[in-house]
Parts: C-alpha cells; sequence; structure tokens
C-alpha cells in the first residue's frame, strides 16, 4: 500500500506539473521567437497569437486523441480483422454478425429499452418536479429520488435483486416483492429468470435510478417558465391541468429533448445492470453485454467483439450529430 | 504625444458589419466622447481601439505607430468597461494593484500609486473590501482607479456612468471633469448616451449611427450646426421639431410654405432645392407664442410643468417656454420662432446654410 | 388544506416511499443478526420473529448418575429467546410441547420452557450431536456484525482503499488539463475551434466500448499493464470531454470583459488563467469534481478491464460484484457489503448536492 500510494503521489504530480510546465515553457518559447516588440512586433504577435491557443488545447487533446479518438478507429480496424486482429477479413464479421441471433436478442432488447426507459423516467421525473415544486418538504423530498444517483450500478444490482428475491416455499419471502405477491395470495417467482419478466424488472431499477436525474433538471426548467405566463393563463381561467399541458410543458420542451436524449445515450451503454444481475441470460442480453461478452468472456474474438460495437457505436452517432448541431448553434450564437 | 488615428476603419462580426468607414482623428490630451443609440458600435469602436477585437479593415495608429496587431498590453491603453468587469474574487487593493503587480512593479510604489488613486477617487475605506460589498457609484470608481494607477497614455471610457442614478451620475461627471482637468496630457475617449454627459464633457463630439460616424465637431457646432437630421434630432432634448414644408424658391432667398403660412428665409439654399419636399426644423426652447401666423398652430393637447419651464405639446410638435404655463391647456395656440434658428433638411441632410457661429 | 393539496402530498409521499424503501431494506438488512435475516422479511425486524432453528445437544455438566442410568443436562435456549415447540425432525420441527418428553435413539429427552433439558442415557457419555429443532420466539437484533466480516474477512476494507486509490488522481487529473483548454475554448479566437468544440460534445457519448481493446494492447506494450497507473490515465481520458465542455461552459458565463480587463492590464494567459479564470470557475470545477468522483468510483467497466483481479487491485464495485456471485444467498453480508460500497458516495452527494446540481445545469450529461 505505501508504494501505490507514493504512485498516486507521483503520477498525480508529474502529471499536473508536465502540463503546467508545458503550456508555460511553449509560451515563454513563443515570446522568444515572435517577441511582441521592435519593427516586427504586428507581425510577431499575430503568428504567437495563431499558436497560442493550440498549447491551451495540446495536453487535452494528446489525451482525448489517445484515449478516445484513436481507440474508436482502431476499433473500427479490428472489426475488419480476426479474433486475434493479426489477419485482415473483411466484411466477414459483419456478415457473421448479420446472421447471429444473439445480436439480434440484443438489439431487441435494446429497442425495448429505449421505448420504455427514457419515456417513463423523463415522465416519472417530470410528474416528481411538478408535485415536489413549492412543497415545504419538496427539498427533501427531491433529495430522497436524486439519491440513487450516488449509487453505482453495482450497488443498486444489489439493492434490487433482494427486492426480487426468491425463496421456495415453505420457508418465508425475504424478497420484497415476492412477499408481497404471497401476501395477495399469489405464488412466489423467480422474477429474474422469467423472460421478459425480468427485463421489466431490470428496467425498473434503471428508472429508479435515472428519474431523479431528470426530476433535477426539468424542475430548473419549470422554475425558469416566466411566471407571468402562469398568471396570465390563472387570469384566462385555466385550470392547473390547462396551464401545466398548454403553457410550462411547450416551454421546457427542450429540456425534455435533451433529459431524452441524455438518458437514451445512457441506455443504449447500459452494461452493469444487465452484467450483474443477469449476466444476459434468460433472456436479458443487450447490446454493451455483448460487446463486453465477445471482447473478454470465454474465448475473446476482438474482431466479433468489435462488430457488435460498431452497431453501438451506429445507434449513438445519430444522437451525437443532434448534440454536435446544438452546439455549434450555440457556438454561433 | 499620443494622438489616436483612425483610417477607413472597418469591422464585422461574421458577415454583420458593425462599423464602416471610420475616419476620425483624436488629438493628443483631448477629451471626446462619443455618442450614439444603442448598438450602433461604441463599445466595438472602443475595443476596436484597445486591440480586443480585431480590426477588420483600415489602419489604427496610436501615437504615430501602426497598432492593428500590436497586443493589447502594448498599446498603452486603460479601457474602464460598461460593466466595470472588476475582479469579483479580489478586493479594492488587489484590483488596483493587478496591473502593475502584472507589470512587475515594485511592492512600495504599487503602494504609493494605489493610495494616490484611492485619495483621488475618496476610495481609502474601502481598500479591503470585495466589490460585491461596493455600492455601484464606488465600484466605477474603483474601475477608474484600476485604470489611472497604471497612469496609460489612453484612457477608454465605455458608458461609466450609466449604470447610476441620476445624483450620482451627476456627481460622477464633475468627478471625470476633475480627473481630466488633473490629467490633461492623458488622451481619453469617453462613450456615452447621455447628451448631458457628452455636452459638459467634451473637447469635441461624435455622432455615431449604424456604425458610420453621422459628424463630428465641437459640442455647440453639434447643436447649433446639426448636418443631418439625425445628429439634430439627437442632441438636444426635448428633441428637435421637424415641421413638413414645401420649398417654393431657392437659392438666395428660400421661400417656403408651410401648413400654416409661407415664410421667407435670408439664407441660401441650393437652387435646385425648389419644389422639394423638405422638414423645417425647430428646437422646443426655439418656439414662443406669436400674435402672427407662426410656424405651427394648434391646440395644446398637453402641458408638463417642470417648474422652471413647461413643455407644451400640440400635434406633435413641442415648445419648451419659460415659467408655469398651465393656463394654455387646451387652448389654441400660434408658434413661432427667431429664423437665425431655424434649419432645413432635405433627405435627412441640412440644406440650409448656418449662420456664423457666434 | 384543499383536497388536491393534500392528494399532492401523498402523492410525493408516496414516491419518496417508494424510492427510500429498497435502499432503507437493504440497510435494515445488513444490520440484522445474520441469522434472522432468512428468518424473516426485513421489515418484520424489529418485531420478535418466529424462527425454527436446529440445536445440537451438548451437556454443560458432567452426567449424574441416576439409578442405572445416567442424566445428561444442559441448556438450549440464548438469553431472550422463547420456545414455543419443539421436535426432532426436519420434517415436524414443531412436534412437541415445552415440557413434553420422547424417546430418541440416545435416551428420553425433555425439553423444559426455559431451555433446560434433560436426556435420560444408558451410557455416561452423551451421544454426541442429537440434533434438536426448535421453533422460538426470538427478539429483534441488531448488529455490526455483518459490516466487520465484509470489511475484514471478505476484504472490502481493501477494496475501499483501493477505490480510493483509482478515484482521487482519476478526479484530480482532468481537471488542470481540462482547465487549459477550456480557457482556449472560451477565451482565444482561433480557426478551427468550433470544430474542436462539436469534437468535443461528440466525445461526450461516445461508448466506452469501442475503446477498451485498443487501450488495453497499447497498455500492455507500453508495458503499463493492468495496474493503477492505466486505470488513471484511462480515467482521466475518458472524463476529459465532460470536463472541457464543463468548465467552458462555466467560463463562458463569466462576463467576457474580465479577462479583456485583465489582458489590458498586461498580463500574459498564463497568468490570466490561474489568477483570473481559475478562482472564479472555482464552482465549476467543484461540479465536475464531483461527478468525475460518483463515476470513477461507481464505475465497474473499467476497472474489470484495467485492473487486475487480485486484492491489491480490485475496487469495491468488483469485489461486490464477485461477492454477488460468491455469497449470493447470504443477504447479512452482500449488504453490508453495498453499504460500504456506497457510504462515501452518498456521503459525498448528501454533502455537495448543490455542487452536483448546479453541474448538471451547467450541461453535465454523461454516461460512461
Ligand atoms: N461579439 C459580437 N458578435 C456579433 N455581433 C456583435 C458582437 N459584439 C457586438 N455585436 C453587434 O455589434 C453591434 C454594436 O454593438 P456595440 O456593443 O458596439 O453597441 P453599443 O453602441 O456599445 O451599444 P450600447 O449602447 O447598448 O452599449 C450590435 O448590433 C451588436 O449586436
Ligand atoms: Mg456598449
Amino acid at each position: 500500500m505505501p508504494e501505490a500510494l507514493t504512485l498516486a503521489a507521483a503520477t498525480m504530480l508529474s502529471v499536473l506539473f508536465t502540463c503546467v510546465a508545458w503550456v508555460w515553457g511553449a509560451n515563454r518559447m513563443l515570446d522568444l521567437i515572435w517577441p511582441a516588440t521592435g519593427r516586427r512586433a504586428g507581425r510577431n504577435s499575430a503568428r504567437a497569437g495563431l499558436i497560442r491557443p493550440w498549447l491551451f488545447l495540446g495536453p487535452a487533446l494528446v489525451f482525448m486523441g489517445l484515449y478516445l479518438v484513436w481507440p474508436v478507429l482502431r476499433t473500427g480496424w479490428l472489426a475488419l480483422h480476426d479474433a486475434t486482429g493479426a489477419r485482415f477479413v473483411g466484411l466477414e464479421n459483419l456478415r457473421w454478425l448479420a446472421s447471429d441471433a444473439r445480436l439480434y436478442e440484443a438489439l431487441g432488447n435494446s429497442l425495448a429499452w429505449l421505448l420504455v426507459v427514457p419515456a417513463v423516467s423523463t415522465a416519472l421525473g417530470l410528474i416528481a418536479a411538478v408535485l415536489t415544486d413549492g412543497l415545504r418538504w419538496g427539498v427533501l423530498a427531491r433529495a430522497v429520488l436524486f439519491m440513487p444517483m450516488a449509487i453505482s450500478f453495482v450497488g443498486a444490482a444489489v439493492i434490487w435483486k433482494f427486492i426480487y428475491a426468491f425463496t421456495p416455499e415453505p420457508a418465508p419471502e425475504i424478497g420484497l416483492l415476492n412477499a408481497l405477491v404471497t401476501a395477495a395470495g399469489g405464488a412466489p417467482q423467480a422474477w429474474l429468470t422469467r423472460a421478459f419478466v425480468n427485463d421489466l424488472a431490470l428496467m425498473v431499477v434503471v428508472i429508479w435510478m435515472q428519474t431523479g436525474f431528470a426530476m433535477v433538471i426539468l424542475s430548473a426548467a419549470l422554475r425558469a417558465v416566466p411566471e407571468e405566463t402562469l398568471e396570465a393563463a390563472r387570469l384566462d381561467g385555466a385550470g392547473p391541468w390547462t396551464i401545466f399541458t398548454r403553457i410550462q410543458v411547450p416551454q421546457i420542451r427542450g429540456t425534455l429533448a435533451v433529459v431524452w436524449t441524455a438518458i437514451t445515450i445512457m441506455v443504449l451503454k447500459l452494461f452493469d445492470i444487465v452484467f450483474v444481475m443477469t449476466n444476459g441470460q434468460w433472456g436479458t442480453q443487450v447490446l454493451a453485454n455483448l460487446i463486453y461478452d465477445w471482447m473478454f468472456r470465454g474465448s475473446p474474438d476482438a474482431g466479433r467483439g468489435a462488430a457488435v460495437a460498431l452497431v453501438l457505436m451506429a445507434l449513438v452517432t445519430p444522437l451525437m450529430i443532434w448534440n454536435i448541431r446544438a452546439a455549434l448553434r450555440e457556438e454561433r450564437a | 504625444m499620443t494622438s489616436i488615428i483612425l483610417e477607413n476603419i472597418a469591422k464585422s462580426f461574421g458577415g454583420t458589419r458593425v462599423l464602416d468607414g471610420i475616419d476620425l482623428a483624436v488629438a493628443s490630451g483631448e477629451l471626446l466622447v462619443i455618442v450614439g443609440p444603442s448598438g450602433c458600435g461604441k463599445t466595438t469602436l472602443l475595443r476596436l481601439i484597445a486591440g480586443l477585437e480585431p480590426i477588420t479593415s483600415g489602419r489604427l495608429m496610436i501615437g504615430g505607430q501602426v497598432m492593428n496587431d500590436i497586443p493589447h498590453a502594448r498599446r498603452g491603453i486603460a479601457m474602464v468597461f460598461q460593466n466595470y468587469a472588476l475582479y469579483p474574487h479580489m478586493n479594492v487593493r488587489e484590483n488596483m494593484a493587478f496591473a502593475l503587480r502584472v507589470a512587475g512593479v515594485g511592492r512600495d510604489r504599487i503602494e504609493t500609486a494605489v493610495t494616490r488613486a484611492a485619495r483621488l477617487l475618496d476610495l481609502e475605506d474601502c481598500l479591503d473590501r470585495f466589490p460585491r460589498a461596493l455600492s455601484g457609484g464606488q465600484r466605477q470608481r474603483v474601475a477608474i482607479g484600476r485604470a489611472i494607477v497604471r497612469e496609460p497614455a489612453v484612457f477608454l471610457f465605455d458608458e461609466p456612468l450609466s449604470n447610476l442614478d441620476a445624483g450620482l451620475r451627476g456627481a460622477m461627471r464633475l468627478e471625470i471633469a476633475r480627473l481630466k482637468a488633473r490629467l490633461s496630457d492623458r488622451t481619453m475617449i469617453h462613450v456615452t448616451h447621455d447628451q448631458l454627459e457628452a455636452m459638459t464633457l467634451a473637447d469635441r463630439i461624435v455622432v455615431l449611427a449604424g456604425g458610420r460616424i453621422a459628424q463630428v465637431g465641437r459640442p455647440l457646432d453639434l447643436y447649433e450646426r446639426p448636418e443631418t437630421e439625425f445628429v439634430a434630432r439627437f442632441i438636444g432634448s426635448p428633441a428637435m421639431n421637424l415641421i413638413p414644408a414645401t420649398v417654393i424658391a431657392a437659392g438666395a432667398v428660400t421661400r417656403l410654405r408651410l401648413a400654416t403660412a409661407e415664410i421667407s428665409l435670408a439664407r441660401p439654399t441650393p437652387p435646385d432645392l425648389a419644389g422639394a419636399e423638405v422638414n423645417l426644423g425647430v428646437r422646443p426652447e426655439h418656439l414662443f407664442p406669436s400674435g402672427g401666423p407662426g410656424l405651427v398652430a394648434g391646440r395644446v393637447d398637453v402641458v408638463e410643468a417642470l417648474g422652471e419651464v413647461s413643455l407644451i405639446h400640440l400635434g406633435g410638435i413641442t415648445a419648451k417656454l419659460a415659467g408655469t404655463r398651465q393656463d394654455l391647456g387646451g387652448q389654441t395656440l400660434r408658434l413661432s420662432a427667431d429664423p437665425a434658428h431655424l434649419h432645413l433638411f432635405h433627405r435627412g441632410r441640412s440644406v440650409m446654410s448656418h449662420l456664423p457661429l457666434g | 388544506m384543499s383536497a388536491l393539496a393534500l392528494l399532492r402530498h401523498l402523492a410525493v409521499a408516496a414516491l419518496v416511499a417508494l424510492w427510500l424503501l429498497p435502499t432503507a431494506g437493504l440497510l435494515v438488512t445488513a444490520l440484522r443478526d445474520p441469522g434472522q435475516i432468512t428468518g424473516a422479511g426485513w421489515w418484520s425486524a424489529p418485531f420478535p420473529a418466529t424462527v425454527t432453528v436446529f440445536r445440537r445437544l451438548a451437556p454443560t455438566t458432567p452426567a449424574r448418575a441416576d439409578g442405572d442410568a445416567w442424566l445428561h443436562e444442559g441448556q438450549l435456549l440464548g438469553p431472550d429467546e422463547t420456545l414455543l415447540a419443539w421436535g426432532l425432525s426436519a420434517r415436524d420441527p414443531a412436534a412437541l410441547a415445552p415440557g413434553a418428553e420422547i424417546a430418541t435413539r440416545a435416551g428420553d429427552l425433555r425439553v423444559a420452557a426455559n431451555g433446560r433439558y434433560v436426556l435420560r442415557s444408558p451410557q455416561p457419555e452423551a451421544a454426541p450431536g442429537l440434533r434438536v429443532f426448535l421453533r422460538l420466539r426470538v427478539p429483534p437484533r441488531f448488529t455490526f456484525e455483518n459490516f466487520a466480516r465484509v470489511i475484514g474477512a471478505e476484504g472490502m476494507g481493501r477494496a475501499f482503499l483501493n477505490s480510493l486509490m483509482v478515484t482521487v488522481p482519476a478526479t484530480v487529473l482532468p481537471i488542470l488539463v481540462a482547465g487549459f483548454a477550456a480557457y482556449a475554448l472560451a477565451f482565444m479566437r482561433f480557426a478551427g475551434r468550433a470544430l474542436i468544440v462539436a469534437g468535443v460534445v461528440a466525445l461526450l457519448v461516445v461508448p466506452l466500448h469501442l475503446t477498451l481493446i485498443p487501450l488495453l494492447r497499447l497498455h500492455n506494450a507500453i508495458g503499463l499493464g493492468k495496474g493503477f497507473l492505466g486505470v488513471w490515465l484511462a480515467h482521466t481520458g475518458f472524463g476529459l470531454p465532460l470536463a472541457v465542455h464543463l468548465l467552458r461552459n462555466a467560463m463562458l458565463a463569466l462576463p467576457r470583459e474580465i479577462v479583456d480587463c485583465a489582458r489590458l492590464d498586461g498580463a500574459s494567459e498564463l497568468r490570466i488563467f490561474f489568477r483570473i479564470v481559475l478562482p472564479l470557475s472555482f464552482p465549476a470545477l467543484a461540479a465536475f469534481a464531483t461527478f468525475q468522483f460518483l463515476w470513477v468510483w461507481n464505475d465497474l467497466l473499467v476497472a474489470l478491464v484495467f485492473l487486475g483481479a487480485g486484492p491489491d487491485q480490485q475496487v469495491l464495485t468488483g469485489a461486490l460484484r464477485e461477492m454477488m456471485g460468491a455469497r449470493g444467498g447470504e443477504w447479512g453480508l452482500l449488504a453490508a457489503a453495498a453499504f460500504v460500497a456506497m457510504a462515501l458516495p452518498l456521503a459525498v452527494f448528501f454533502g455537495l448536492q448543490r455542487s452536483l446540481v448546479r453541474g448538471l445545469l451547467t450541461g453535465a450529461v454523461k454516461g460512461g
């Protein structure tokens, strides 16, 4: 442990130091090469000004290039190669993929997740935001709903696996869900092993975790809706429901879209919950877990893993473009 | 030795041209005031001079040297920003000392400079306070103090008084006038849209409209001899009245037909103006009730009594009469003016030569 | 209070209950006596429970002679336990009432209501390990025993330290690197700025799965292998887009004139960054740090790929997942382990909630 601590401190200090030294030193170099004095001051400082931003961007670009851009491109390359990346196989992996039943299972599940989780989380978040707004104990309520945000997927998996726990009769059910079912006269179930039901059970966990996120953002957006528009509507005789649907919701449409896409992206990349709770068995496979399986489980096949990863990337791309366009629009304004 | 010369300066943001064809020479030690309606490019012009925005085209010279590409730090310019831009995390002393500390000035000299500026601006009690604990007027003075400790050759003031209430603004106006008197060798460019500020402070005024210079001149010049309708209405309050008229005869003597009467003016206009539709300009303070046909006639709609003067409104025309004249309310009135105070505008430009300035 | 308002309070209360119950249940379970957990659901933990257990006879005193037989005596009940019924077979564990006597293969056994038993046996040595089933009423019992076990024997303590080791540098490193970049993107004018901004936003949503194999091979190729250093670098790289995005948004919200003024004051870009912009961006830095902390602490995937599986490197999420496999039914242990893993993030969450909310509203929308 002590060596590890030293390593941690040394790494932190050396990366920070390198970064500062680089920006400082390079700035000094610029000022020495093109001093902003003398006859050529104008041209020199214009030149230095062209380069200076890149000095500041440098370390971040190196990190992002090396840890995000290059590996993604490299994965594209891997998808065209065999299991070890040694032999070029062209579109072989993609062809295999097109006929792989497990891919379709994962795609189907991912699609179901996409339809259910963002919609329900956003709707619940909106309801929670409206209900808690202005409530005297609203802050407390919001903190409780927001809390799962701090919990890891693995932690949430333990929490909910306990809810879904199943003990064969006659022992008493200690899982809350089965206890309720037996109390209502039903027969206890092994929820996580029943196809379709288990998908819903997993979705509930993610909805439980994401609702707070939606609520926090939507409640800020609701509060930004000008009070006068609500008062004007009230004077026009509109009831709370009309005000909500006709005045408030239209004004926060942009935020609703942002929340929706954020949760959609999160759901597309969802891995931990499925990995930990069912590991994709009993018909719960999703794309991200399938990729992990091919990349690291059993007899790994980097080529096929990369091919499935490309499918995931293709699904994320439209949202990515949507994000980029929003950012560029802002940049221009 | 720090004149500022702008030659045919233009500035575009993306595709939109914000400033165009700006030619201006500011003499060393002059206090030039730039006025103009909101969005006309005043701040942008200051930012170009300070080097905070690149100049799209044209040439900028400060102290005889081309400055287009010289970095801001080497232009010897201090700027007081419209929103003060105090460093929120530094107290007043640190705010004022920052530039000197950057320049590597010794601790003692910084202390002296800051103390002197604080005394000058009456800020000695606030030196250890943070900007958020200062009143608007104090913040404004800190912003000025931050500029003067640097002893720059050129001061740029961007509407420094616009966020203050009327009383404080009057006091600070005086403050700036005093400052200017004390630093008479420094060149100052002061932006405002308060014309009182402009008239009282300026050596010369530049009226900016839509990114172009409408007129440059001494304050009374602009008041008495506006070259355009825009300047005529922009300088002076309430704004100059414009009365539609038709030119019957032009040349050495000008004859005009008004709604009320025909009048002759013994001041020359271009001969080809005959038959043109023009606007006769007359300032409210130059109108007085008359027995004759007058320039305008009508029922008085509203009388605004301000105490020393009353503003009389009739049919879109405003007259400023001395004393309290509420007795005029509802009456039919004819107003006339001294021909020497009349202006004539054709297509927005002044077309009648003015009397020589007294 | 109007009916509508009442309805609203009730609805919020229902939501809060729904959100709190799962976690509360696990917390109660973590604190219960392991022996009671499977006997009754956590919701009945505050009440005395009726449990069925079996215990082996273990006489406390030497056998007394009684005619030609020997009497073996002892106590079957613990303190606070009440005997409801007892029996000798698992099929019918409550066949006999307290005080009843029955013949066993070892002799006649009688168990009194207070738990004392007498076995009348022909031998002076009691037949070892005779099982007796007891139906007991036991008072609720809470203990930290589960926590002690997972922190010690189950290695969650060590994993906690490892998580800290991973998280702290991975949180600190991106801040400065991102700060420089955000400064350039917010306050400097240069060709290609819009492109870089778009690139950062794009990288924000890249699934990490696409980076894993190339990076792992890279780490192996340059001798980094699996270890803390690799995980720090990976988390730094993965966290940067968010950090740049968040910090840039915060910097754009600063009055631009402050930076302009510092420039006119002659300050170099570096000095403006360190003396003006960085201090003024502190709330955004805190927001990002909170996010990155939670994200790294709670991460499973990156740790699985870039760290070894041994106890010297395994982090809490990994250890917890392993326990779920190895100790699937032992809910007391699992619950305690989960709370060990959740303790710090929950504390951070409740301590820095405002910072977190601000971060979200400044545009922090990420999911690895
Ligand atoms: N960075 C910029 N990008 C695009 N347009 C700008 C930018 N800065 C200013 N403008 C535009 O240039 C015009 C002039 O702006 P400027 O700030 O110079 O006006 P101003 O005369 O100072 O107005 P005010 O009296 O309100 O301060 C405005 O139309 C403004 O929208
Ligand atoms: Mg302005």
